[in-house]
Parts: structure tokens; sequence; C-alpha cells
């Protein structure tokens, strides 16, 4: 009885859903052309990449569910001569029950042939219940959500799970604070830690994040909105590596610390134009890995990094149909290891066709 | 006309009258106690006594030349025999003597604001049932303020339309649609979203809120009259914009 009853919920659920009145689907096709600079080389590098994105929202009376997928193809121009693909295929369910709401969600990442890792599988979940009353300005949420990464060419496969509870206060119509704290967990089931000879043993790498954050988010004029974020997390990992220039292994090389701050601005002055910038700062200090040389030895100091960069995006339509995109970005790493002193700089200008 | 009095009196003094003139003129002051001295209280109400008198010693206080004072007082006096309030002007006549303008501009927006106000009551005028738009003096104002920023008077009057059963809802509904129409969303799209805000359980303060949910959909590739289709489908159905957004805007990417 009990198993028809969740059976026949299932199907109503279904049949509502599927008959939910929907918005009309979104496409989209953008060309564009991209040039980045690297400390690394000096060099500039262009690429040429096409993407393709759709989507559509359906509503229906206790929520609504969508779906969305986008596909991207570069080709780098100058040295590397690859060309690189990646798909996503997203679909989210929201029931609202009074003050409660359950979000669901899934996506897959997918690529053919990407730049570093070969070919990338990564499915992933989602799923939070909110607690979203009209009559109050708190709103709380516990979060889990989870992927798997299949890398073709990259020891780091890895499965993750990730729990986190959120409350918050929107102190006035233009003003709301959240606080989140979590944990997230990642099994790596091809990376192995070494031993004193650099040999892989029989022990996977474990990863176990804590992680707090402190978001703030409001309007500053009618068309104006902003969101700012500090955060914090301890990474605790059983992770070890192997120091070539010195033939050392250095354990729990992984164990860090970390704090940084992230803030966005988008302003849209009238339905032409759009406008959005994005900053942030990352410091991470490392518990016992040490920073190296160029020699790739050991210089017994702490390794620290502390990674900052922003970006600048504009976007013009007069049609609503063509739109003009612009991307700057910079970014800027220091670190007593040179492997991690590095910064870069891109500029993106793309078109793209709406319909 | 306080001044002028006072000059009369001045010059009277100032000749040789016998005694029995000066306890005529006593006897016929006190009998004449309850007779206006001064034109300021012949306009329509003691209200508007009230605010003229007011202005007078604003215009005084503020160094204005008795002539220029009268000038000003004379505009005044004729706008509320036309039905316009003083207490309408009041706040002009203040920023004038703030930024310390000279008396020809500050009449010249005395002016301009007896026409706006003029203006106003006749759209307001036009809608029927819509006469506590002219009796509450806010919204008449509000109506004037309209116009002054641009709007014609048929999207004025469109607007008190919408608003004429919920009075409340006008400032607020009226903001809205100036925001969504300065971002060149057209007059009639603008319309129809203040309608359906009107028309819904979402408290009027909350109007602010719609405009932003424009640009995010702008970032979503949503057109402006998409998103309108999307809102008035949807403002029946909720309770705040915190729910309209969930339900209209794509997850952000």
């Amino acid at each position: 009885m009990k198993h028809k009853k969740t059976v026949l919920s299932i199907l109503w659920l279904l049949l509502t859903a599927w008959s939910a009145a929907a918005f009309e689907p979104i496409y989209s096709l953008e060309g564009y052309g991209r040039a980045d600079l690297y400390s690394g080389s000096g060099e500039l590098y262009g690429t040429a990449g096409v993407s393709a994105e759709a989507g559509q929202r359906n509503l229906f009376d206790r929520g609504y569910w969508s779906w969305y997928a986008a596909g991207t193809v570069e080709r780098y121009l100058d040295g590397l001569k690859e060309t690189v693909d990646s798909e996503q295929l997203a679909a989210d369910l929201r029931l609202n029950s009074g003050n409660y709401a359950l979000d669901v969600s899934s996506t897959l990442d997918l690529s053919a042939s990407s730049l570093q890792n070969g070919s990338i599988l990564e499915p992933g979940w989602s799923g939070a219940l909110l607690y979203l009353p009209d009559s109050s300005p708190l709103f709380a949420s516990i979060h889990y959500s989870g992927y798997w990464v299949y890398q073709e060419s990259n020891d780091e496969d890895r499965i993750a799970h990730d729990l986190s509870l959120t409350a918050g206060r929107d102190f006035s119509l233009r003003l709301g604070m959240s606080i989140t704290a979590g944990a997230a967990a990642s099994i790596y089931s091809e990376d192995y830690l070494l031993d004193a000879s650099n040999q892989e043993t029989a022990t996977k790498r474990g990863d176990l994040r804590w992680y707090g954050e402190l978001s703030f988010e409001g309007l500053a004029g009618y068309f104006t909105d902003w969101e700012g974020i500090l955060y914090g997390e301890y990474l605790d990992s059983n992770a070890n590596r192997w120091i070539s220039g010195s033939s050392s292994l250095e354990d729990e090389s992984e164990d860090s610390w970390a704090a940084g701050a992230e803030w966005e601005v988008n302003w849209s002055p009238s339905r032409t134009t759009q406008f959005g910038i994005e900053a942030f700062l990352d410091y991470r200090a490392y518990l016992y890995g040490t920073a190296l040389d160029s020699s790739e030895t050991s210089t017994g100091e702490q390794l620290t990094v502390t990674k900052t960069g922003g970006s600048l995006n504009a976007s013009w339509t007069e049609d609503n149909t063509i739109f003009w995109n612009l991307d700057i970005a910079v970014f800027r790493s220091f670190s007593r290891d040179p492997e991690f002193d590095s910064w870069n700089f891109g500029l993106q200008a793309g078109i793209e066709y709406t319909f | 006309m306080g001044n002028t009095f006072n000059t009369e009196l001045g010059i009277g003094l100032s000749r040789p009258v016998p005694v029995l003139c000066i306890l005529a003129l006593l006897y016929l002051a006190v009998c004449t106690a309850n007779v206006p001295l001064h034109a300021d209280d012949s306009v329509s109400s003691s209200a508007d006594a009230a605010d003229i008198r007011e202005i007078r010693t604003m215009l005084e206080d503020g160094g204005y030349e008795p002539a220029d004072t009268e000038a000003v007082l004379e505009l005044v006096r004729k706008a509320a025999l036309e039905g316009i309030p003083p207490g309408m002007i009041i706040r002009r006549i203040r920023e004038g003597l703030a930024k310390n303008v000279t008396v020809p501009r500050l009449a010249a927006a005395i002016a301009e604001d007896i026409s706006l106000l003029t203006e106003a009551r006749e759209v307001i005028e036009d809608v029927r049932g819509a006469e506590e738009f002219a009796a509450r003096l806010n919204l008449w104002q509000r109506t004037a303020n309209l116009l002054a920023a641009g709007l014609d008077p048929g999207e004025t009057r469109a607007l008190i339309e919408v608003c004429h059963q919920e009075p409340e809802a006008f400032q607020p509904a009226s903001a809205l649609y100036v925001a969504l129409t300065e971002w060149r969303l057209s007059g009639e799209y603008s319309l129809q979203v203040v309608r359906a805000a009107v028309s819904s359980e979402l408290d009027y303060s909350q109007y602010s809120l719609l405009p932003s949910l424009f640009a995010r959909a702008r970032r979503d590739y949503i057109a402006p009259e998409d998103m309108v289709r999307r809102i008035v489908s949807e403002l029946p159905n909720v309770g705040s914009v915190r729910q309209l957004e969930s339900r209209v805007l794509d997850k952000r990417r």
C-alpha cells in the first residue's frame, strides 16, 4: 500500500511537471575570439571559438522545472594548435509547499577533448531543502551536492560530496546577508599516496574541506545589483608529494587554510547595455607544504599563494537578437614558489545571436 | 501688504494731526479688528492664508526686497484663487531661498509649478472616479511631478486609471513606470507591469524591486518583452518579488 502511494505520488508529480506551462525556450549562438597573454612564455595566444546555449523554464502550480544545454568548441590558433570542446546538460526541479521548497538538480559536464585532461565525464547532482517564509526576513537551507569526475589524461578522478547549512536574513528590501557552514569530502580513485622511495602505495588520496562563507547581496538603484562573499576554509588531506630536486617526500603537502573575498557588481543602465565587474582575492597557506625553487628543491619556507584578479564584461544589443560582448580579465598570483608566481591577461570579443 | 500697511501708518504719524483725529483712528482700528488687514487673508481658506503668511515670512527672512516679495506673493495669490493651495508652492520657494536664486528665476519656477499643477488637475479630471487624486495634495503633486519628469498626459492618465481604485499605490507604481521607461522599456509594456503589480498581492514597497528582475533577465538573454509576459502571468500567483524571481528567472548559468 505504501509503495502504491509512493508510485502514485511520483506519477502525479511527473504528470504535473509534464503538463507545466512553459516559457519560451531561449537559444543562443556565439562566435568569439580571445587573446591571452601569459607570464610563463610572455607570448600572446589567440583562440577562436563558437558556443551554443539553450534553456527553458516550465512552471506548474507548486514549482517549476527547467532544462539547460550548452556546448563550446575552441581552436587554439597559436602554438598549441589544438581544438577543445566542452558540453553541459542540466535539469532543475523545484517544489514549493508553504514556507518550504525542495530543489533537486542534476548536471552532466562532458568533453571529448580538453586542453590538459583529454576526455572528461562529470555528472553532478544536488538537493536542497529551503525555508523561505514570506512573512519573515529570515531564511535557511540545507544543501547537499555531489559529483563524480573522470579525466582521461589525469589521475585526479574522484567522487565528491558537499553538505552545507545556510541561514540568512534580509535586512531590508535591498540588502540581504547569509552565513554558510559546510564540509566537503573527496575520494580520489586513481591518486595514490607515495612512499619514501616515490612508489605508489595502496592508500588513495582523500580530502576533507571545512568551510564557512559570509555573503551579502543587495541592490544599488533599480538596475544595479551586487554581491560580496567573504570565506574561509581548512583543507585536511592525506595527499603527499615527491620533491624531485631533493628526492624527498613531503607529507600532508596539501593541508592548508585559505581565506578570501569575492565581489561582483552588475549594472544595466538601459535595456541595450549591460556591464559587469568581478574581483577576487584568495590567500592560501600550506601547513606543511614548502615553497620550491626553480630547480624544484624545497626552500624550507612555508608555501603561501596569494591570488587576485578581476574581470570586466560589457554587452550591447539594439534588438535583443544580436549581442556584442566584450570581456577583459586579469589575474595575478604571488608566491615564493616560482611555479605559483604568475600572471595573465585575457581579452575576449564576441557576437551572439539569440532566438 | 504688511509692508504697505506699515508704510501708510508711518506716513500718517509723520504729519501734525489733531488729537481727535488720532482718537478717531484708534476707534476705527478697534472696530475693524476682525477685518483682514492683509490681502494675504483674502484667499479662499484660512489654511491658504496661513501658508501665504508663512511664504511672506520666508521671503522677508530670506532678504528679498518688499517689491520682490510682493511680486512672488501675487503669483501665489493668483494660484490660490484658481484653486491651487499655496502650500503646494511653499517647497519651491524654500528651495529657491536655499539656493539664493534671483526673483525672476524664482517667479519663473513658481509659474512653471502652477502650470504643471493646473495641467495635472486637468489630467486627473479626465479620469472618471479619480476625484481623490485632486483632493489629496500628495497625489495631485505626484501627478504634476510626473508631468514635470517628461511623462505625457496620456501616460499619466493611464497610470491614474491603473491606480484610481488604490491611490496608495500611485507613488510606487508611477516610480516603477518611470524606472522601466527610463530603462527604455516601452510605455505600453511598462504599463502592463505596473497594472500587474497593482492588481497583485505585492506590498507597495516591493514594486521598487521589480526593475532588478529585468536587469537579471538581461544577463540571461531573456528579452524584456518576454520578461513582461512572464511577470504578468506569474504575479497573480506570488506574494513577494523573491517568489516571483524564482519562478520567472532562469537559474543563473
